[in-house]
């Protein structure tokens, strides 16, 4: 049986001749936190309300838990979602809104009031009585969150959830996301690549509407980055660093190798073999070692790597 | 019960606390009774007042008004003031709540989009009959104050002439706030639909008698004794019509609209 929630299938999506979406396949498994990854633009929002059935697609498919949701809106009542910026009823208090909320979801008369109250508590928001056209941002996001996860979903998108916190106001909802991760799953939509090494476990980059690639997060890192060493020598020499450097990448398990700021950089496919060649090497050379590291590519080098540099 | 009934029942309720609680109700109520109450008093004091001001010793020939000048004046505001305040507060019902992004949501949720439509259209139709049935109070309550010999059966059945024309006009307004993005494209779009059916009985050949237009003519022959009551049912049964086609319209629509 399929453990899939999230599916699309060729999914497009054109405003006029301009494809939005474009061929997107894309599977998300039930119980993972998935950082749907993408610059500003790449396709993320439009993918996210065709499969909360808010936008038709052109062509192609997108089901969650098996059903179209522009067609079958009762599976919605299994789906939680915040948008970027959630809009609220200013004339509600958060309370009134996450009771409303839950009466449309359709949560049971004797189990609402309870449920979000233990929802307000969870988020922050218990004792705030003022009305939501008060609320700062980190608020309303916090309340976003609550109204989203009211219906107890199964799975649970967010939409760049952190982009317009503070600091402070990121860090508490990316550990709210954690929490809530433990009983739902996640399909998170962002462009900031250290939200999602912090609380993913899988990852989809999607590029000018259609995906890049798939995979764990540690398989992006190996597989797409790689591994790099940090070699330093004793010497600032720019003509025998370059020089090593160079020897460095004609070695058959080195991707490239090179020199910035005096440093020399080399990526490498296999970690064991680099342990052991590259200080053979270096001491073949005759060039002395002041520093020799080995350093994971971080998800931003790997995203960079594969969607471009004009990516930053 | 149905889903969407339950959604239907949960929207009016939220649709309820924000018209009482955002004061456009109470603002629709206070321009309704203001005029209701103004209506009997100027017709019976605007000849004195216009007298007081002439110049000594020329004078104004006007005859004594009586309580139809009253009902009448009273029809005149609700055709103006009445309307314009009506499309006023209902043009921004769908558009608003999808330019501001709460339509996001509520249509997330596992409920009817003809029960999203239809929840907005009857709390704006109470509100409306609402300020209608009170403002009318109000302006019988001082008629028979003010004047003598007063006969309300002719006015009562021309204001539910007007709650069915306005039952139209809000279904309109529901209508192109579904079509338009912005609300003051779909209030002036109402009002344009409002003009367009008080000039089409002045073509006759029964548009005169038949059509929600017709209400105001057949309203004041009805009270004038000059048709019987029979005479409303048409313009009341046209403008019902009309106003079930917006909404089925407003609701076709929005179903196939993505937010």
């Amino acid at each position: 049986m399929s453990n899939l929630v999230v599916e699309c299938r060729g999914l497009t999506k054109k405003y006029r001749d301009i494809a939005a979406v474009d061929g997107l396949d894309l599977s998300v498994e039930a119980g993972s936190v998935f950082g749907f990854l993408g610059r500003n633009g790449a396709g993320k929002t439009t993918t996210l309300r065709m499969l909360l059935g808010l936008a038709l697609p052109t062509s192609g498919s997108a089901t969650v838990l098996g059903h179209d949701l522009w067609s079958s809106p009762d599976t919605r009542a299994r789906v939680g979602f915040l948008p970027e910026t959630p809009a609220f009823y200013s004339w509600m208090t958060g309370r009134e809104f996450l009771l409303f909320s839950g009466r449309l979801t359709g949560v049971e008369k004797a189990d609402l009031g309870s449920r979000v109250d233990s929802l307000l508590k969870e988020v922050g928001l218990k004792n705030v009585p003022q009305k939501v056209g008060g609320y700062s941002k980190g608020m309303k996001q916090r309340l976003g969150m609550a109204q989203a996860l009211v219906g107890e979903p199964e799975v649970l998108f967010l939409d760049e959830p952190t982009s317009a916190l503070d600091p402070i106001g990121r860090r508490d909802f990316l550990e709210l996301i954690s929490q809530v991760s433990e009983r739902t799953t996640v399909v998170f939509s962002t462009h900031i690549l250290a939200d999602v090494e912090r609380v993913c476990d899988r990852v989809g980059i999607i590029d000018k509407g259609r995906l890049v690639t798939q995979a764990s997060v540690a398989e992006l890192r190996q597989d797409v980055g790689g591994q790099v060493f940090k070699i330093q020598l004793a010497t600032e020499d720019p003509d025998l660093i370059a020089g090593l450097a160079t020897q460095i990448e004609t070695l058959d398990f080195v991707q490239e190798a090179k020199m910035i700021d005096s440093v020399i950089e080399a990526r490498v496919d296999s970690s064991e073999k680099a342990q052991i060649m590259l200080p053979s090497v270096i001491a073949q050379s005759g060039l002395p070692l002041s520093r020799f590291e080995e350093k994971s590519t971080d998800l931003e080098e790997v995203f960079i790597r594969l969607v471009g540099d004009d990516a930053k | 019960m149905s889903r969407g009934l339950r959604t239907f029942m949960v929207l009016f309720g939220k649709e309820l606390k924000e018209g009482l609680r955002s004061y456009r109700f109470w603002v629709l109520l206070g321009v309704f009774v203001f005029f209701g109450l103004l209506s009997p008093l100027s017709a019976k004091f605007l000849p004195e007042i216009l007298a007081s001001a002439l110049p000594p010793g020329v004078t104004l020939e006007i005859p004594s008004p009586t309580f139809m000048d009253s009902f009448t004046e009273f029809f005149s505001s609700l055709s103006q003031m009445g309307a314009l305040a009506m499309i006023l507060v209902s043009m921004g019902a769908v558009s608003e709540e999808r330019a501001k992004g709460t339509a996001v949501l509520v249509m997330v949720r596992p409920i009817s989009r003809t029960g999203f439509v239809l929840a907005k259209s009857a709390i704006l139709w109470l509100m409306m009959i609402l300020a209608v049935v009170i403002s009318t109070a109000g302006a019988v309550l001082y008629t028979f104050v003010l004047f003598t010999d007063v006969e309300i059966a002719g006015f009562l059945l021309a204001v539910v002439g007007w709650i069915a024309l306005f039952i139209t006009l809000i279904s309109f307004t529901v209508l192109f706030s579904v079509i338009f993005s912005s609300s003051a494209l779909g209030g002036l779009a109402t009002f344009g639909v409002y003009i367009l059916l008080s000039i089409i009985p002045v073509f006759g050949h029964g548009l005169d008698q038949f059509t929600p237009g017709a209400v105001p003519g057949v309203g004041s022959q009805i009270m004038l004794g000059e048709a019987s009551s029979d005479a409303m049912i048409w313009p009341v049964v046209a403008s019902l019509l009309l106003a079930a086609a917006a909404i089925a319209a407003a609701v076709t629509i929005f179903k196939r609209q993505e937010l």
